[in-house]
């Protein structure tokens, strides 16, 4: 292969990063340079899978970790080995289990629910929870239960367990310590209280509780407590934040007291608890035992949702919520701001910041440690957290904040009383707003409370003509009339707006809401637009502001539905060229060159020609080049342009600006980090490209530089795919051996290892599976990245071939069946952001199940798969006659045929005509089975004009199809033909027995009969009857070979058939067939068979015809409805409780043959009377029966 | 008493480990068994086929999640004081 020069450049980008001198060992180049990036750090996934995992705790020795996971609304413990991952639950399943906490000791407490739905408080000692015993839960110990509800157990001491004991009838608590053993109690603290928490060995419990008043919520609040054992009032711990603290925990060195803050109501309940997101802090230990407000060091971000910390070593393991499920996270005791940080990194990082909480976070650790700069001062502080919390819309941080704020400026945030006071009621009306359900019309008293706010906004006398004041009620006034969906009355105050006076940048940010809010719904571009220019022009704002209003603009600008003179909805590019050029015109500032690089973006993606196009650029890299130093604005530029060059699929001049963006970035800049995942990314994505523009070269040359700056497994399997591609295997071999060498790739080699085994694989048999398992345990030996989605998938693949190749019809592997569905559930959970390892994760998990007969399940996992789209016509052909096939067997054949028939649709023309016949003979069965005649006789009628279908066999099965479909479309004379040539074709088969690939037997008799059966109801009587008569036979064959269960009931079936054909023709034949069907009858009663529906039916009918057609006696059939009668009245009277049906069936059979008796046999003494009795002996049947009994007793003499 | 209880259970276990397994063929089965056309070497080359070991290689894809933050771009805090010109 030879190398291009871009992929020198970007082996030589990648190289450069190489720091001299560093000595390391078994630590790759990538994992070197990981370690050496400037950035906050990430919380470490410990727990993976798709069920919620939380409350987890480590040994001292870190060991392992239990952990709480909740699956199907059941939580039951977990233990995980640390090392290699493998989790195992603690007990069985039969009872709930939850809030693991371990003592220095190991031994385990936790809440369990086996032998009391309250709870119970039990413990395991630390041997039972080796992996080598073998059921731990033989050795639960609880503590003696009463009417309580338990929970939140604690160590005290390694011999005394706390506890939360809640009285359910007042709803009071008591934390309570037992003496494990002389089980002797005491109480340490009670009331309305919660989430006990004490550091063993320590005397000092802290917890959470409530100073209502009892009976009255509204009076007092919520806190967190403290006080040591034996003291009898506890001290309220403050912290100088927003919100709600909990789930305290203490550190082993009694140094800190670490613990969740929940800032705002996130779930809207409008209450701020444990429901809510929530941040982790620290705060000194000995400051917060003396009720002093103080403010605590922020240890995460709001983005991560973090909650419940346990510490372990030098790391905190929590619980989070950001990635779709809980999970358990590790990160460093100081938190995710590093602590060796400056004040420079940390404003630096505080610039290049992606979220506002992560600036919150930035802000906060900032002033903990004091580290403040010129570009981060102290006096800023309340302002810039404020801020931050508005644009996050934390109503109840904002506000705690803006109190603050008031405070330092006296109640005038930028000089303006009228705007500080009019913000606060704002918020109110916002929390108001947030607490209404979405999408429902504005309620009355919803309605009531926001005009009673504006009220007071309009009711200010104070300074009333001032142009401020003036100009904030119109702000305000309008946002609440867009609360109540008045837009119009929001537009007058809008246009009233007037910034002749300076304002405050918030007062800006509010006027800006006011015409979103305003101007959305009516997607009027050029209103918004006015307001856009005036935040470009005013000197009131700063340039960063400036540039975020201006990508918003670029985004709307982008977004507009605009209607062309050709009637065409679209916002051209030129349009878009045209407006951004007038934008330029008196403008000065950063914001021109934003706008001037969009231009050219623009125009670089309408033109065609490459060298027109090349040179274009030039004009983005001169400004690129001059705004080097302005971060703001290069960012925006460069996010602006990747996302419209993405957009128009231009990977090359996309990789140009990430490439750009990464070089102008210093290395020791917080911003590397993220422009360094940029470039991996968009290597990765132009790998994929070129790849399906068959460029190898170019493909292979972005998969080696993604993985040389990565490592990452995707990467390398992109690699291998490339050159194998290329009928390069011989290379492979070759990099690899040099990436090791130069200590690019170390573990995950296991993974290559691993894939190009399956790649070189020989099957000797088909159920070879060497290959199989030897990739498996070298799957399975992996560290680096062993919760790599790619590494799951793969996994997974491996076990779905080995039960695909071990199974033999309906007999699987059940272990495999977990193996492969656990993997891929886990490639599938953890590459939720990565639609290329979902796509293939959901097919393999839908072919999983559909193999093994789980066709519900296979085609919910199909229905996922399907909307993320298919690589090429071949991959769509697959999927659609497996989801197809799925949907059938989940009793869905309507949209079986729907699938297969959109497929034919959109791709037919484009698939080989070989292909396209087994399609249509499946759209064309799929209909049938879905009743949908019309369009399978069509279906079939193309198919046979196709002229494909080969083989007796298909033949055979086609025409039966075929003729089914014409008859029940009353299409007989066709419908006969095909039916008879189903029988000639099926003649020719033979049996076919079961094997490997074939769950049941073909017999080509079944066939014939289903043609027979069919053919009985077409054409002239005596035509049906020679139907039948074939189809006896055939019943008579399919008996001895044992084809059907209800082989007897079939020929009954068919001999009333026959008999009911011939007596309309009056043909003495029917009786004969009558007879004959009696006889059957008979075999069945003796074959205990008595209460069948065909036995019933065949005396029915026997006695309805012949006292319909008034036919003299006849002694053969005398003799077999008597014998009948009499065995199948002495069935059913012998049912203990006899069922409805069977009650009401006994009583026709009964006044059927009281007529039988009277009118055929003429046997003396029976009548009328005989029926009535028989009418009042049922009570429950007789009104079903009386039309029956009325019309026969009719014929009575 | 002892041997006679050891000998029922082993004939027990014997009877357990030789009894069948029972597979019911529903009615999809049978019906498609019976009426739908069989075409085993499609089938075959297509089932083994759809079975995937690495990510499926889209061309493009939407834009994740983790890129989605990378882009994002954060509002200039609204404070008093400003610290760089217009």
């Amino acid at each position: 292969m030879t190398m291009t020069s871009l992929s020198r450049r970007l082996i030589f980008i990648g190289l450069s990063f190489l720091a001299s001198g560093a000595a390391w060992s078994a630590e790759t180049i990538v994992q070197h340079r990981l370690a050496e990036l400037t950035s906050i750090h990430r919380p470490q996934k410990v727990t993976v899978g798709p069920d919620d995992q939380f409350q987890g705790v480590t040994d001292p020795e870190r060991n392992f970790l239990i952990f709480t996971r909740k699956a199907d609304m059941v939580t039951y413990l977990c233990k995980q080995d640390l090392k290699n991952g493998k989790v195992t639950p603690l007990f069985g399943l039969q009872g709930d289990s939850q809030e693991p906490q371990l003592s220095p000791q190991r031994n385990l407490a936790f809440t369990y629910y086996k032998f009391n739905a309250r709870g119970d408080i039990c413990y395991l000692p630390y041997e039972a929870l080796s992996d080598k015993s073998e059921k731990p839960e033989d050795k639960i110990k609880c503590l003696k239960s009463d009417q309580s509800e338990r929970s939140s157990p604690f160590w005290k001491s390694e011999s005394e367990l706390g506890f939360l004991s809640r009285n359910l009838e007042t709803g009071q608590s008591q934390i309570i310590i037992e003496n494990l053993n002389s089980h002797q109690q005491a109480t340490i603290a009670q009331g309305m209280i919660w989430s006990p928490s004490m550091r063993t060995g320590s005397d000092r419990i802290f917890y959470n509780a409530s100073t209502a008043v009892q009976g009255d919520e509204q009076s007092g609040g919520r806190g967190l407590f403290t006080k040591k054992i034996g003291e009898k009032e506890g001290v309220a711990i403050q912290f100088d934040l927003p919100g709600l603290s909990g789930f305290p925990v203490v550190s082993a060195d009694d140094t800190y007291l670490y613990f969740s803050q929940f800032l705002n109501d996130t779930n809207g309940d409008g209450i701020i608890d444990a429901g809510d997101n929530s941040v982790l802090f620290r705060a000194e230990l000995a400051t917060a035992i003396k009720g002093q407000r103080l403010f605590p060091e922020q240890l995460t971000s709001a983005e991560y949702n973090c909650s419940i910390p346990r510490l372990s070593g030098a790391d905190i393991f929590a619980t989070c919520a950001f990635e779709g499920t809980l999970d358990v996270y590790s990160f460093p005791q100081s938190g995710l701001v590093p602590s060796q940080w400056t004040a420079h990194v940390l404003a630096n990082a505080h610039q290049t910041a992606r979220t506002p909480a992560e600036r919150i976070l930035l802000l906060n650790v900032a002033k903990f440690r004091n580290l403040t700069s010129k570009q981060l001062d102290s006096s800023s502080f309340q302002e810039r957290v404020l801020s931050n919390h508005l644009f996050s819309d934390d109503i109840a941080a904002s506000q705690f904040y803006l109190e603050k704020l008031k405070l330092e400026t006296k109640g005038a945030i930028g000089a303006n009383p009228a705007f500080t006071e009019f913000l606060k009621l704002f918020l109110e009306a916002k929390a108001k707003k947030k607490a209404q359900p979405a999408e429902q019309d504005v309620s009355p008293s919803f309605r009531r409370e926001i005009l009673d706010l504006e009220k007071q906004i309009s009711g200010r006398t104070a300074n009333a003509k001032d142009e401020t004041v003036v100009r904030a009620k119109a702000i305000f006034r309008g946002l609440l009339k867009t609360f109540i969906d008045d837009t119009r009355s929001s537009a007058e105050f809008l246009k009233a707006i007037e910034f002749k006076k300076p304002a405050h940048p918030l007062e800006w940010h509010y006027y800006f809401e006011l015409a979103q809010s305003t101007y959305a719904r009516a997607n009027d571009f050029e209103a918004i637009s006015a307001v856009y220019q005036k935040l470009f022009d005013t000197a009131d704002l700063t340039a960063e502001s400036k540039l975020y209003y201006g990508l918003k603009y670029l985004t709307t600008l982008g977004e507009i539905k605009k209607t062309e003179s050709n009637g065409s909805l679209a916002p051209t590019i030129d349009y878009r060229i045209q407006t951004l050029q007038s934008m330029l015109i008196n403008r000065s500032g950063p914001i021109i060159s934003l706008f001037q690089s969009e231009a050219i973006v623009l125009r670089m993606i309408r033109e065609n020609d490459e060298n027109k196009k090349s040179e274009i650029y030039k004009e983005l890299d001169q400004i690129l080049s001059k705004s080097r130093s302005d971060y703001f604005l290069r960012k925006a530029i460069y996010v602006r342009a990747i996302l419209i060059f993405a957009e128009a699929n231009d990977f090359k001049y996309l990789d140009f600006i990430a490439t750009n963006w990464i070089r102008y970035t210093e290395k020791s800049d917080t911003e590397f980090a993220q422009a360094r995942t940029i470039f991996a990314q968009t290597s990765l994505d132009r790998g994929y490209d070129a790849f399906a523009q068959n460029k190898l070269d170019f493909a292979g040359n972005f998969f080696y530089g993604s993985l040389t700056l990565n490592d990452d497994l995707e990467s390398h399997e992109g690699y291998i795919n490339t050159l194998m591609k290329k009928s390069a295997r011989d290379v492979i071999d070759e990099r690899y051996t040099n990436l090791r060498n130069r200590k690019y790739i170390d573990d995950n080699f296991k993974l290559v290892e691993a894939f190009l085994g399956l790649i070189d694989e020989k099957q000797t048999t088909p159920d070879d599976t060497k290959t199989l398992d030897a990739s498996i345990l070298k799957l399975e030996a992996m560290t680096q990245d062993k919760d790599s989605p790619v590494r799951y998938l793969l996994l997974g693949y491996c076990f779905l071939e080995k039960l695909i190749r071990t199974q033999a019809g309906y007999e699987y592997n059940q272990t495999l069946l977990d193996q492969a569905h656990h993997n891929l559930m886990l490639a599938y959970d953890l590459g939720r952001d990565n639609a290329r390892i979902k796509a293939a994760a959901l097919t393999n998990l839908g072919m999983l199940h559909h193999r093994v007969s789980n066709h519900g399940l296979a085609a919910k996992f199909f229905t996922l798969r399907k909307p993320l789209g298919f690589v090429d016509t071949n991959e769509l052909l697959r999927f659609t006659w497996v989801f197809a096939k799925s949907l059938f067997f989940n009793n869905q054949p309507d949209l079986a045929a729907a699938e297969i028939s959109a497929f034919l649709t959109a791709e037919g023309k484009r698939i080989d005509i070989k292909q396209r016949a087994p399609f249509l003979e499946r759209l064309a069965f799929y209909y049938q089975a879905s009743e949908k005649y019309e369009k399978a006789t069509l279906a079939y009628g193309e198919l046979e004009s196709t002229k494909l279908i080969s083989g007796d066999l298909n033949l055979a099965k086609n025409h039966l199809g075929y003729g089914f479909s014409l008859l029940k479309t009353k299409q007989l004379q066709q419908a006969k033909t095909h039916l008879k040539l189903a029988i000639d074709t099926a003649s020719r088969l033979t049996k076919i027995e079961k094997s490997k690939d074939r769950v049941i037997e073909f017999e080509p008799i079944r066939i014939k009969l289903n043609a027979c059966g069919l053919l009985a109801q077409i054409g002239p009587v005596a035509d049906q009857v020679q139907a039948l008569t074939e189809r006896l036979h055939l019943l008579e064959t399919a008996r001895e070979l044992k084809l059907y269960d209800d082989t007897l009931a079939l020929m009954i079936l068919a001999r009333l058939q026959g008999a009911s054909l011939l007596a309309i023709q009056k043909d003495k034949l029917g009786s004969q067939w009558l007879n004959e069907g009696l006889k059957l009858a008979e075999q069945l009663v003796g074959g205990d068979q008595a209460l069948s529906h065909s036995v019933f039916k065949a005396i029915t009918t026997a006695i309805e015809q012949d006292l319909k057609y008034h036919v003299a006696k006849d002694n053969t059939r005398e003799a077999l409805l008597k014998s009948l009668i009499a065995k199948t009245i002495e069935a059913y009277s012998k049912q203990a409780k006899s069922q409805p049906f069977l009650a009401l069936q006994k009583l026709k059979l009964q006044i059927l043959w009281v007529a039988y008796q009277h009118q055929i046999l003429h046997e003396s003494g029976i009548g009328k009377a005989q029926i009535e009795e028989f009418l009042k002996q049922s009570p429950d049947h007789a009104k079903e029966v009386e039309p029956l009994a009325k019309a026969l007793m009719e014929q009575f003499s | 008493m002892i041997f006679r209880t050891l000998t029922l259970l082993v004939i027990f276990l014997g009877v357990i480990d030789c009894s069948p397994k029972i597979y019911l063929n529903d009615r999809h089965t049978i019906m498609e068994e019976e009426s739908a056309g069989e075409w085993p070497d499609f089938e075959k080359e297509l089932l083994k086929s759809s079975t995937q070991k690495s990510p499926t290689a889209f061309q493009k894809t939407e834009i994740s999640t983790q890129k989605k933050r990378l882009f994002n771009v954060v509002g200039g805090e609204l404070i008093t004081r400003q610290e760089d010109s217009k």
